[in-house]
C-alpha cells in the first residue's frame, strides 16, 4: 500500500462524516484542555518558587540558614568564608515583606545582598554585580512585572512594611527579562544589605549565607559548615525552599491531578460516543475495503492512521483551548502557599505538561478507536461484509449483563473495604466506584425501559413507547450518552462533596483558631494568615491592655520551622490560653492531659500527618531544631494539620520565648470585658496603636472572614475542575445526542410518513433524550454521594485538613437537574429541526 | 377515489430541467389495485409521491374523494395521510425494537389514541395478515415476509381508502412476493381499499385490477383486469 493510500482514504471518510468526526475530537480537546491546564497551573506555582530560589543560589551548592525570622549576626560570614573546603560565601538578607503603591498591594521576598553575592553566579547575581543592587543607595530594584502591578517606574515611591514597621522607599531600577531573565515574574525584590537590614530593624544580621564549596569538597564543607552552625542554624541544599515547596504543594496538586485525570475520562469517553454514533458507517467502510482486498494489516495502518491524524488535531486544539483555560480559568496563585513561600504570577509551560496532554489525548483516541478496529478482526473478508449490520439492541447481550452486575458487585465491595481497612487506597476506590457505575448502568437502563414501556401502556399517545423502541434500537449509543452523563454527575458530585466537606472542616478548625480572643493584632495582611510574622509589642498596647475595657491581653508567638524537608507551622499560645489545643482536630491523645502536658513546658502536640512522617508516636520524644540548639519535646497528642498540609506543631507560648529568644510576638490575642462589642473594642485598639501603626486589628468574625476567603481561593481549583467537567460533559452529550437525532432522520421521516405531526416527533425526541439523562445523571448522583465519602477521606488523607463529611444530597439534586436540563434544552434544538424533516424522506434509497 | 388529471412534475437538477411525470392522468376507484410498472427513473415514486400530497404536481390535479390534495398544508398533508392513507414500502420502515402489534397500532397513536386502545384496534389486521401468534416480535425477530406484512397490517389499522405500495415486494423471495401481492388484492377487494402498488416485479400484473406503464414520466396505456390473466412473459417488456 503506497504511504498516500490512508490519507485520501481518511479524508474520502471526513468528507462524509466530518460532523461526527469533528464531535469526537471535540471530545478529545475537552479531556485534553483541563488536563493540561491543570497541569500547567500546578507547574506554575512550583516552578515560580523554583526559579527564584535557583536565580538566587546560583553556583552555591548550601545554604547556611536561620531557624527564625531574626537571623544570626553577619559576623559568621567571616567564619564561613575562612573554612578550607568553602570556595565562595555570600550572606542574604530574606524577609517577607509587604509594598503598597496608590494602585496596588503585594507581598514580596525582600533580599538584601552585599559584594560577596558577585562571587556566585546566578541568574540574579550577575546582575547585581555591578550596575544595580549593591552600590544603590536607600533603595531597591524590582522585576517589571512586579513594577507593572504596582504601577511604579525607576524613581517612584513606595511603601515598604516589613516586621510590623512601614517606611517609604524609592524605586532604583526596574529590571526585565535582559537582566534577570525568568526572573522578572518574581515577586523579589532587592536592595543593598544595610539599606534591607535598616528596613527590616535587623542591624547587623543576615538569615542566609550561601556556600560554594570547592571542587570536589562537597561533604568536606557540608560538615565545615555543620560545625559553625553549632546546632543553632541549619545546613541545607541551596535549593531547599524549592523542595519544600514541592512538598506543601504535593497534596493539593494530588487532588486536582487525580480530578482533572477524572475530567480526561469524561473526554474520552465523549470521544468514544462520538465514534459510536457512526460505528455501522465505520463498519460498513471496513468491510467494503476488506472486501477490496485489503489485507487485516492494511486495515489497521489506515484505521490508525485515522486515529493518530484525529487525535493530533484534537490534541493540539485541547493544548490551545487549556492555554487559554490556565491564563484565564486557573490563574489564581493559591493563597495558602504564599503564606510561607514567594510564590510569583509566573505562568510556567513545560515540555512535560505539554507531552502528558498530548499523549493523553492520543490515547484517549486510540481508546476511542477500539471498537472499528475491533472489526478488522474477522478472519475472512466475506465475515467482515456479512456482519456489517449492527442487530439494533445488542450494544451489551443480556447474557453479559449478570457478569457485568457480578463485576460491579465486587468493585463496590472492594471500595467498601478500602475505605475501612486501607483507607489510603480509596482514590483506587472512587475509580472502582466509576467503573462499577458503568458496569451498572446498561442493567439499569434496560430496566428503565421496560419500566418506561409498561408505563407507555397507559400514557396517552404511545409517544413513550416509540421513544423507547428508539432508544432499544441504538442501545450501545444510549448506554454510552447515559455513561457521559453518569460519570460527569459522579465525578462532579465526588469533587464537589469532597471539596465542600473540606471547607466545612477548615472552616470549623479556623473559627476554633480564632475564636479565642475578640480581638486580633497581628502584623501584614493574608500573607500573614498564619500569624507568622514577628514584631515588637507596642508600648501603647500594653497601656491598653492594663485598662479596664480589656479583659486579658495574650502574646501569641508563632513561625514556620523546617523539619525533615517540610516547612511546619508552629504555634504556640499563651500559658493563659483557655484552649491551646482545638478540641474539635484532637486525632489521639487525651485532651485535658495534653493541654496540662503543654502548659507545664517541655511537650508537644503535632499534626498526625507529620507524626507519621517523623515516625514519632503519642508519649515519644521528638527532637525540635530551635534557634537555642535542638530540644527534646514529648509528644502528647496529635492532631489534624489545622489546614496546613506540611503539618503544624503546637509548643507552649513560654517554650517557644525561651528557645527562640526573642520578646517579639506574631499577635497578641485580645479579651474584651463583658458590654464591649467586639467592633468597639477594635476600634479602641486601633486608637491607641495611633494612626501611623501598620498593625493589622481585626475582631475574630472579621479574621475568620478573610481566613475563610483565603481557603476558599487556595482550595477553588477543585469546584473550577468540577464545574468545567460538568458543562463539558452537558456541551458533550447535548452534542453527541444531538449528532444522535440527525442521525435518525429517516426513521422520524417514517413517522411522519404515517402522520405523526412534528410535535409529536418532537416529543419523542425528547422523552429519549430525558430517558437517557435520567438513567445516567441519577446513576451518577447515587453513585456520587457514594464516592463523596471516598473522596473526601482521600483529599482529607492526602492533604492532612481536617474534614467534615455530609452527604451532599442538594449538590446532587442539583447537579443532576442541572445537566439534564442544560443537555435537553441544547439537544431540544436540532431535535425540534430534526422533527420538522420531510416525509418523502423515507421515500429516498428505497 | 384517486384521480390524478394531467398532472405536471418536473425538477431542476442543475440547470437541467427533468420531467419526473409528464401529463399523466389515472384513476383508481376502491376496491381496484391498479399497479405501475416502470424502469427506475420513469417517475414512479414520483407519482406515489404526488397521490400521498406530499409533493405538489406543477401542473394538473389531484383528487382524492374529489377532495384537491395536491396544494395541502404540511398540517393537513399530515391528517390526510394519517386518516386516508396506507403506506406499504420496499424496506418496511418498521420501529426496530418495538413488537409488531405496537407498530401495526402507530397510525392510530399518531391520532392521539392510548397505546392500549391502539393495541387493541390494530389486532384483527394482524390476525388478518396472519401474525397474531407473533404479535409481541419485534421486527428483528420476523422474517422478511413477516415484517412487509406487519407494514401491510400498520398500514390498514386505520382504515383508510388508499393503499400506496412502493416496491413492495423489492426485498421478498418469489414465494413470499406472491404472497404479499395476494394479500394486497385481497384487502383491496374485500375491504374496498383502493391500492397502488409501483413495482418491478412482473408478478403484480396477475393480481392488478389494472396495470399501467410508466416511462419517461408518460403514462402507457392501461391494461384492464381481464388482461391481467396473461401470462407474465406477454408483459415483459413493459418494464
Amino acid at each position: 500500500m503506497k504511504p498516500t493510500i490512508p490519507p485520501w482514504l481518511y479524508w474520502s471518510w471526513l468528507r462524509k462524516w466530518r460532523i461526527q468526526e469533528a464531535l469526537a475530537g471535540v471530545g478529545i480537546a475537552t479531556g485534553v484542555a483541563l488536563l493540561f491546564a491543570v497541569q500547567v497551573a500546578n507547574t506554575s506555582v512550583i516552578g515560580s518558587v523554583e526559579k527564584l530560589v535557583h536565580g538566587i543560589a546560583g553556583s552555591s551548592k548550601y545554604t547556611l540558614v536561620a531557624r527564625d525570622q531574626q537571623g544570626f549576626g553577619e559576623g559568621l560570614v567571616r567564619d564561613v568564608q575562612a573554612q578550607p573546603d568553602v570556595r565562595a560565601a555570600a550572606p542574604l538578607l530574606m524577609a517577607r515583606a509587604s509594598i503598597a503603591t496608590p494602585r496596588a498591594h503585594t507581598t514580596v521576598e525582600l533580599v538584601g545582598v552585599t559584594l560577596d553575592f558577585a562571587t556566585l553566579s546566578g541568574r540574579l547575581v550577575r546582575s547585581f554585580n555591578g550596575l544595580y543592587g549593591v552600590r544603590l543607595v536607600n533603595s531597591l530594584l524590582l522585576p517589571e512585572t512586579l513594577a507593572s502591578q504596582l504601577g511604579v517606574g525607576a524613581g517612584d515611591e513606595m511603601r515598604v512594611s516589613v516586621f510590623g514597621r512601614e517606611v517609604p522607599v524609592r524605586v532604583a531600577a526596574v529590571v526585565g527579562k535582559k537582566q534577570v531573565g525568568p526572573l522578572a515574574d518574581s515577586p523579589v525584590v532587592v536592595g543593598p544589605m544595610s539599606f534591607v537590614q535598616a528596613l527590616t530593624g535587623m542591624k547587623g544580621k543576615v538569615t542566609h549565607i550561601l556556600v560554594a564549596p570547592r571542587a570536589g569538597r562537597d561533604d568536606a564543607a557540608r560538615r565545615e559548615l555543620a560545625t559553625v552552625a553549632a546546632d543553632r542554624l541549619d545546613v541545607v541544599p541551596s535549593d531547599n525552599d524549592a523542595r519544600l515547596v514541592k512538598q506543601a504543594a504535593g497534596p493539593v496538586e494530588q487532588s486536582t491531578g487525580m480530578f482533572a485525570l477524572i475530567s480526561m475520562v469524561v473526554g474520552v469517553l465523549f470521544a468514544t460516543n462520538a465514534m459510536l454514533l457512526t460505528v455501522p458507517e465505520r463498519r460498513r467502510f471496513v468491510s467494503e475495503l476488506r472486501m477490496q482486498g485489503f489485507s487485516r494489516g492494511q486495515m489497521v495502518v489506515i484505521l490508525l492512521f485515522a486515529a493518530l491524524t484525529l487525535g493530533t488535531v484534537a490534541s493540539l486544539v485541547g493544548l490551545a483551548l487549556g492555554d487559554q483555560l490556565s491564563r484565564r480559568v486557573f490563574h489564581a496563585v493559591p493563597g495558602y502557599l504564599s503564606f510561607a513561600f514567594p510564590v510569583g504570577h509566573v505562568r510556567i509551560v513545560s515540555f512535560r505538561d505539554v507531552a502528558i496532554a498530548f499523549a493523553g489525548g492520543i490515547v484517549a483516541t486510540l481508546a476511542a478507536t477500539v471498537r472499528p478496529l475491533a472489526d478488522v478482526l474477522p478472519r475472512t473478508p466475506s465475515d467482515a461484509a456479512y456482519r456489517t449490520s449492527e442487530e439494533p439492541g445488542e450494544g451489551v447481550p443480556a447474557r453479559w449483563r449478570p457478569w457485568m452486575l457480578a463485576a460491579a458487585a465486587v468493585l463496590i465491595a472492594y471500595a467498601g473495604a478500602v475505605l475501612i481497612v486501607q483507607p489510603s487506597w480509596t482514590n483506587t476506590g472512587i475509580i472502582a466506584l466509576g467503573l462499577a457505575m458503568v458496569l451498572v448502568l446498561p442493567s439499569v437502563l434496560t430496566g428503565t425501559l421496560e419500566l418506561a414501556d409498561r408505563l407507555s401502556l397507559r400514557a396517552k399517545g404511545g409517544l413513550l413507547a416509540i421513544a423507547v423502541s428508539e432508544l432499544r434500537a441504538g442501545t450501545t449509543r444510549a448506554i454510552a450518552l447515559a455513561a457521559t452523563g453518569a460519570l460527569a454527575v459522579f465525578g462532579s458530585v465526588s469533587i464537589e462533596g469532597a471539596h465542600r466537606d473540606l471547607l466545612r472542616g477548615l472552616d470549623a478548625n479556623q473559627s476554633a483558631y480564632v475564636g479565642t480572643a475578640d480581638v486580633w493584632v497581628s502584623a501584614g495582611g493574608d500573607e500573614n494568615s498564619l500569624t507568622t510574622t514577628p514584631f515588637a509589642v507596642p508600648a501603647s498596647l500594653r497601656v491598653l491592655a492594663r485598662s479596664g475595657v480589656v479583659a486579658a491581653a495574650r502574646d501569641y508567638r508563632g513561625g514556620f520551622l523546617d523539619l525533615d524537608g517540610r516547612r511546619v507551622w508552629l504555634v504556640a499560645r499563651d500559658p493563659s490560653e483557655r484552649e491551646p489545643i482545638p478540641a474539635g482536630q484532637l486525632v489521639k491523645g487525651n485532651l485535658a492531659d495534653a493541654d496540662a502536658a503543654l502548659r507545664a513546658g517541655g511537650a508537644a502536640v503535632a499534626s498526625v500527618g507529620l507524626a507519621k512522617h517523623l515516625g514519632v508516636e503519642v508519649g515519644d520524644e521528638l527532637r525540635l531544631p530551635t534557634p537555642s540548639g535542638t530540644m527534646p519535646v514529648r509528644l502528647v497528642a496529635t492532631t489534624t494539620n489545622l489546614g496546613w498540609s506540611p503539618g503544624t506543631i503546637l509548643l507552649d507560648g513560654n517554650d517557644y520565648r525561651r528557645w527562640w529568644r526573642t520578646p517579639d510576638v506574631s499577635a497578641v490575642e485580645i479579651d474584651l470585658n463583658a458590654g464591649t462589642s467586639p467592633a468597639a473594642g477594635r476600634e479602641l485598639v486601633r486608637s491607641a496603636l495611633g494612626p501611623n501603626s501598620v498593625l493589622t486589628v481585626e475582631t475574630a468574625a472579621q479574621r475568620l472572614d478573610r481566613l475563610k476567603r483565603l481557603s476558599r481561593e487556595g482550595l477553588d481549583r477543585l469546584s473550577q475542575i468540577s464545574r468545567l467537567m460538568l458543562f463539558a460533559a452537558a456541551i458533550s452529550m447535548a452534542a453527541a445526542m444531538s449528532a444522535a437525532v440527525w442521525q435518525q432522520r429517516r426513521r422520524l421521516a417514517v413517522l411522519r410518513m404515517q402522520g405523526f405531526e412534528t410535535g409529536q416527533v418532537w416529543r419523542v425526541l425528547l422523552m429519549q433524550s430525558a430517558v437517557v439523562l435520567a438513567v445516567g445523571a441519577l446513576l451518577g448522583a447515587v453513585f456520587g454521594l457514594a464516592g463523596q465519602v471516598l473522596a473526601t477521606r482521600w483529599t482529607g488523607l492526602t492533604t492532612g485538613f481536617p474534614t467534615i463529611f455530609s452527604p451532599a444530597l442538594l449538590l446532587a439534586g442539583l447537579t443532576l437537574a442541572g445537566v439534564a436540563v442544560i443537555a435537553l434544552v441544547i439537544a431540544s434544538l436540532p431535535g425540534y429541526a430534526a422533527s420538522r424533516v420531510s416525509p418523502t424522506a423515507s421515500f429516498q434509497n428505497q | 377515489m384517486l384521480e390524478l388529471r394531467e398532472v405536471v412534475k418536473h425538477y431542476q437538477t442543475g440547470n437541467e430541467v427533468v420531467p419526473a411525470v409528464d401529463g399523466v392522468s389515472l384513476t383508481v376507484e376502491p376496491g381496484e389495485m391498479t399497479a405501475l410498472f416502470g424502469p427506475s427513473g420513469s417517475g414512479k415514486t414520483t407519482l406515489l409521491l404526488l397521490a400521498a400530497g406530499m409533493t405538489p404536481p406543477d401542473s394538473g390535479a389531484v383528487l382524492f374523494k374529489g377532495r384537491s390534495v395536491g396544494e395541502l398544508s404540511a398540517r393537513d398533508g399530515t391528517r390526510f395521510r394519517r386518516s386516508e392513507l396506507g403506506f406499504v414500502l420496499q424496506q418496511f420502515h418498521l420501529v426496530p425494537c418495538m413488537p409488531a402489534i405496537d407498530n401495526a397500532a402507530l397510525k392510530l397513536v399518531a391520532e392521539g389514541m392510548s397505546r392500549r386502545a391502539a393495541r387493541k384496534r390494530a389486532a384483527p389486521w394482524l390476525e388478518r395478515v396472519g401474525l397474531a401468534e407473533r404479535r409481541e416480535h419485534p421486527p428483528e425477530k420476523l422474517s422478511t415476509g413477516e415484517r412487509q406484512r406487519v407494514a401491510i397490517a400498520r398500514a390498514l389499522a386505520n382504515n383508510p381508502g388508499l393503499i400506496l405500495a412502493d416496491e413492495p415486494t423489492g426485498n421478498l423471495d418469489t414465494s413470499r412476493a406472491q404472497e404479499i401481492l395476494a394479500m394486497l388484492a385481497d384487502i383491496s377487494h374485500g375491504e374496498g381499499v383502493a391500492v397502488v402498488v409501483v413495482t418491478h416485479d412482473h408478478e403484480a400484473a396477475g393480481f392488478a385490477d389494472r396495470v399501467h406503464t410508466l416511462r419517461d414520466g408518460k403514462l402507457l396505456d392501461g391494461t384492464p383486469r381481464a388482461a391481467s390473466t396473461r401470462p407474465v412473459s406477454a408483459i415483459s417488456d413493459v418494464g
